[in-house]
């Protein structure tokens, strides 16, 4: 039991992904200008991570380790349309905006990267707290860059207005070397803590 | 050995592969209409919206109906959706998509035809790649549109026949609309009677 809390919790924030892996980069600083469509791309990939990792955990006595990344790919793609599908036909507004970024979920490398180097060896229980903690970390990476981004610059959160309407907006961080900008501070912000709380234990 | 394992990978591969296809043509299938719905909804009622000027009562995305209104080349059947608008459940405009050449590929114009009278309600353009601030200027252009309202669908629409006045400086745009209007009202008059108005 204790294991899989401890799995669940690492992806939460030991290896939290977009900061301590620095993986899946691309989508991260492509959608985390509101965070209505962050945590839209977030749930897509916490539904994939969970279906692949659950999958290939399953099955990962009968899949040939030759031709394993084929098989990987397999699951991990059909996933993705069934994202891509059902977000079409029930959330279309968010599917207009994440547009591109739904179907390139399947080259995120988190996905793959969790697929190799965890599901393939570990247990279907394991690996589906391991799908959940990294996918809740991304959803949450994101959202917190995205919070960032909307509030300092747009002045809205989810949409609303936070900031007073005089607020006019720093333009710099809707732009995507904003985004680059604010994930090296949160890198270093991470490790800064990280830092101190292992000082102390030592 | 070496044969087994090989034989082994292919079966793998193939399940897998199989497998998910079926599970990929369900889903397909379970969301296929609703994406069709969603798709018009956002990109043609819009145009749909604008092009329709009658007082209706319903949603005339959801009571469409889908005609076959010819053969392309290869001998598949073009379907074309029709919308209805209907006030107390009676059909008061028909409304259709058709294509028109512009200066630069296709303009998809949405034309309402009002029943019983048979005159165009109104048209609404779709989509276009004309040239912004020159052919754009007949695409929104209110006087022109105007011109083709409340005309008999036995009127000449077609560029040359000397209906409708171009917008000047704009004539290939202008034109590609006029063929596109004059394109639906002959699908309409083709498919009356299989909508039964």
């Amino acid at each position: 039991m204790s294991r899989i809390v401890q799995e669940f919790t690492k992806g939460l924030w030991k290896e939290v992904p977009p900061f301590r892996f620095v993986l899946g980069l691309c989508p991260t600083l492509a959608v985390t200008s509101s965070v209505s469509s962050a945590i839209g791309l977030g749930c897509g990939v916490i539904f994939v991570l969970l279906v692949s990792n659950f999958l290939i955990s399953m099955f990962r006595n009968f899949i040939p380790s030759k031709i394993r990344v084929p098989v990987f790919i397999v699951i991990i793609a059909s996933a993705v349309t069934i994202v891509e599908l059902s977000m079409e036909a029930y959330f279309y507004s968010l599917y207009r905006v994440l547009g591109i970024w739904i179907p390139l979920i399947v080259v995120n490398c988190l996905i793959l990267g969790r697929a190799e180097a965890f599901a393939r060896k570990n247990p279907i229980l394991y690996s589906i707290a391991d799908a959940l903690g990294m996918g809740l970390g991304f959803t949450l990476s994101l959202t917190t860059l995205a919070s960032i981004r909307e509030i300092i610059g747009a002045g809205t959160w989810f949409g609303i207005r936070v900031m007073p309407s005089s607020y006019i907006g720093f333009k710099l961080l809707q732009k995507p070397p904003g985004a680059f900008i604010c994930l090296g501070l949160i890198l270093a912000f991470m490790n800064f803590i990280s830092l101190k709380i292992e000082g102390k234990n030592a | 050995m070496k044969v087994k394992e090989i034989v082994r990978m292919v079966i793998v591969l193939t399940v897998v592969c199989a497998v998910w296809g079926g599970a990929l043509s369900i889903v397909k299938k379970v969301t296929e209409p609703q994406i069709e719905y969603q798709r018009i909804k956002n990109i043609k009622a819009p145009a749909l919206k604008k092009a329709l000027v009658v007082d209706y009562d319903n949603d005339p995305v959801k009571d469409r109906i889908k005609v076959v209104v010819g053969k392309d080349k290869r001998g598949r059947d073009i379907v074309k959706n029709i919308f209805l608008a209907k006030k107390g459940g009676k059909i008061v405009a028909v409304a259709l998509e058709a294509y028109g050449a512009g200066y630069a590929g296709n303009i998809g114009v949405m034309v309402s035809i009002n029943l019983p009278s048979e005159t165009i309600g109104g048209i609404a353009i779709t989509t276009h790649s004309e040239t912004p601030g020159v052919g754009t200027r007949a695409i929104e252009s209110k006087k022109f549109k105007d011109q083709f309202k409340n005309k008999s669908i036995t009127t000449n629409f077609a560029p040359g026949s000397g209906t409708i006045d171009v917008v000047s400086g704009a004539s290939y745009t202008s034109r590609g609309i006029m063929m596109a209007v004059q394109h639906a009202v002959e699908i309409y008059k083709k498919i009356k009677s299989k909508i039964g108005v």
